[in-house]
């Protein structure tokens, strides 16, 4: 089922648009991933999904319907999460927890669950003032959950952690993907490939790329031959480039990567040249085009 | 001062000294517990210890971080 | 409990925490208490530390009881005025500089809640600070100088508190409308100190402004009557008030939150 759907989304600020009129949509319980480069306007994006920032134009219709205020189903991480730091961590879910309409005894309950869940119930009574940046991202991610939303909205959750930090949070992302949808900002295409079903990727505020994450790779999926020579072989390498088969080379010192249109003949042709010519390579090996080359593609274009 | 003791009206006087007390002393106890002040914190205790009333208010105002 | 109730809380119990509901209200006592004892032992503090030539003999009229707690609100005009400027002016661009107000507002809360829960955790702030500092000095006057009404006393606080809770009103405004705390408290300073001014200079042309409010409380401790210009003044300040508010909760509306 379709949960929400964006059309025409723009916001402008001044002359510019931030986000350039994106059409997307999520479907219910999956995990997406936002992707694209600092300043693509991702974050633009997810707080007017959020109902933080009104949108110039464009529509975002949830669950079918067009959405007046849609915060009440959506609990969002920022960024930089912030807190008043002179709260406990569970006094701040309680008031977090109250604020979205919980009554005081199910926001107590709630906030006891979420602390155990994330990690913190040894912590729950310190002032977050104390709280490493590993544990304000998570209470962040306890904020957010507090009213059982419908959609969660993560704005680069783990990019300002260390790699310990970064892991407890994907494993708790993989945790509440079971239950709640995700929608979250990364420019970390490892993360994206670890845990979302589906991606978009962003460039210079539009939507370059859409789609679950295996049709997306699978229709953009190139074979790839990754060459590294004992020297330079830098004339043959020209040459190459007049083959038909050939529809990209990217030469890299002594490593060169050719994108392939016809991998069983032009690696036969290849080959065979390599040999002719008695070239001095170390390293011959076929591959696939990853997440990676096809995210510089499309920033690069 | 030639003004002895007991014709210093104390039951005026008292609850004011008490005042500037407590003022005092709160003062104190936030500075000393606050993790980080604006400035040296050394010199907001001298600025509470020396300088009654407005030492305090000084440090209520300037001297405490928000947030 | 609705979301202005637990904001409203919220408010409440972070001014227990930084200490500022002990602290704010000590200082409108002592304020108001060292007035009418300094003007009763006037004469003998000169005397012991005025290190005046022997034989001088002090003319000191005692200032009425009136006029003495009338010196004590001209005190909160200025001290108590920049006192309660300089510790609201965070109000709102504190909690929008470290990102916390976005964290409030990503849940379901009307904006109108989260402006008005400042607004009423200022004002009990500022009515409890005055209303203790001045009953203290009023009793600290009866038992020095004479004691004034309490009708009048009580005349005057209500008065009083108007302009006070214009003065707060402004600050939540330009905290709400910028983002550094000084030049929060700078311009908010600067106005109230222009329309006093102006009011002021051009006395007879503007009954109507809010800055006759500090006079026309005067003017009830002094006669315990209203002047006639007191509705006209009364009813426009409480018309910015609402403007002032209205639109602090239209502009934070329009500010982005979390950038």
């Amino acid at each position: 089922m379709e949960l929400l759907k964006a059309s025409d989304l723009v916001k402008g600020y001044g002359n510019t648009n931030a986000v350039n009129g994106i059409n997307f949509h999520i479907e219910e319980g999956r995990c997406v991933s936002l992707l694209g480069p600092n300043g693509a306007g991702k974050t633009t994006t997810l707080k007017m999904l959020s109902g933080l920032l009104e949108p110039t134009s464009g529509s975002i219709d949830f669950k079918g319907e067009k959405a007046k205020d849609l915060r009440p189903f959506i609990g969002y991480l920022p960024q930089y999460p912030a807190f008043y730091n002179w709260m406990s961590g569970k006094e701040f879910l309680v008031f977090a927890g109250q604020l979205a309409k919980l009554n005081r005894k199910e926001a107590e309950k709630r906030s006891e669950e979420l602390l155990e869940r994330m990690g913190l119930a040894n912590a729950k009574k310190r002032k977050i003032r104390g709280y490493s940046g590993g544990m304000k991202q998570r209470l962040g991610l306890a904020q957010a959950l507090i009213h059982r939303p419908e959609l969660l909205i993560l704005d680069e959750p783990v990019s300002a952690l260390d790699p310990l930090g970064r892991r407890e949070v994907l494993d708790m992302m993989r945790e509440i993907k079971k239950e709640t949808t995700i929608l979250f900002s990364t420019h970390v295409l490892h993360d994206a490939e670890e845990i979302s079903d589906s991606i978009l990727i962003m460039h210079a505020g539009e939507i370059a790329i859409s789609g679950s994450l295996r049709s997306v790779m699978e229709e953009y999926r190139q074979p790839i031959l990754q060459i590294e020579f004992e020297a330079p072989a830098a004339d043959w390498l020209k040459s190459i480039a007049s083959y038909s088969f050939v529809s990209e080379v990217n030469i890299q010192g002594n490593k060169t990567s050719i994108v392939l249109k016809d991998m069983v003949n032009g690696k036969q042709t290849l080959l065979k040249d390599i040999v002719e010519r008695k070239l001095p390579v170390r390293k011959f090996e076929i591959s696939q085009t990853t997440l990676e080359d096809l995210f510089m593609r499309v920033v690069k274009s | 001062m030639n003004v002895p003791l007991n014709e210093i009206p104390w039951g005026a006087i008292a609850p004011i000294l008490v005042l500037q007390l407590i003022l005092m002393i709160t003062a104190l106890v936030s500075c000393i517990r606050e993790e980080k002040t604006n400035g040296p914190k050394w010199l907001w205790i001298l600025f509470i210890l020396f300088i009654s009333l407005i030492g305090p208010v000084l440090y209520f105002v300037f001297g405490r971080r928000n947030n | 409990m609705t979301q202005w109730t637990v904001l409203y809380r919220k408010e409440m119990t972070e001014m227990v925490r930084n200490y500022k509901i002990l602290w704010i209200p000590i200082v409108f006592i002592l304020l108001g208490v060292m007035q009418p004892v300094s003007s009763y032992y006037m004469p003998e503090i000169l005397d012991t530390f005025g290190d005046l030539p022997e034989g001088t003999i002090l003319e000191m009229p005692l200032p009425t009881g009136a006029e003495v707690l009338m010196q004590v609100l001209s005190n909160y005009g200025m001290l108590g005025v920049l006192i309660l400027v300089l510790s609201a002016m965070g109000v709102v661009s504190s909690e929008r500089q470290s990102g916390v107000a976005g964290m409030v507002m990503i849940k379901p809360v009307p904006y109108s809640s989260y402006i008005l829960s400042k607004w009423a955790g200022l004002l009990t702030i500022t009515l409890i600070s005055l209303f203790i500092g001045y009953v203290a000095s009023w009793y600290y006057t009866s038992l020095l100088i004479e004691t004034v009404a309490f009708e009048r006393i009580f005349q005057s606080v209500v008065i009083y508190s108007i302009w006070l809770v214009f003065v707060v009103t402004l600050t939540l405004f330009f905290s709400t409308i910028m983002k550094g705390n000084a030049s929060v408290a700078f311009v908010t300073i600067l106005v109230i100190f222009s329309i006093s001014s102006v009011t002021s200079i051009l006395g007879k042309n503007m009954t109507w402004s809010p800055a006759k409010m500090p006079e026309h409380t005067g003017q009830v401790l002094l006669s315990g009557e209203l002047e006639s210009g007191f509705l006209l003044a009364l009813i426009t300040t409480i018309a910015i008030i609402i403007v002032v508010l209205l639109s602090s909760i239209q502009i934070f509306k329009q500010k982005e939150l979390l950038e």
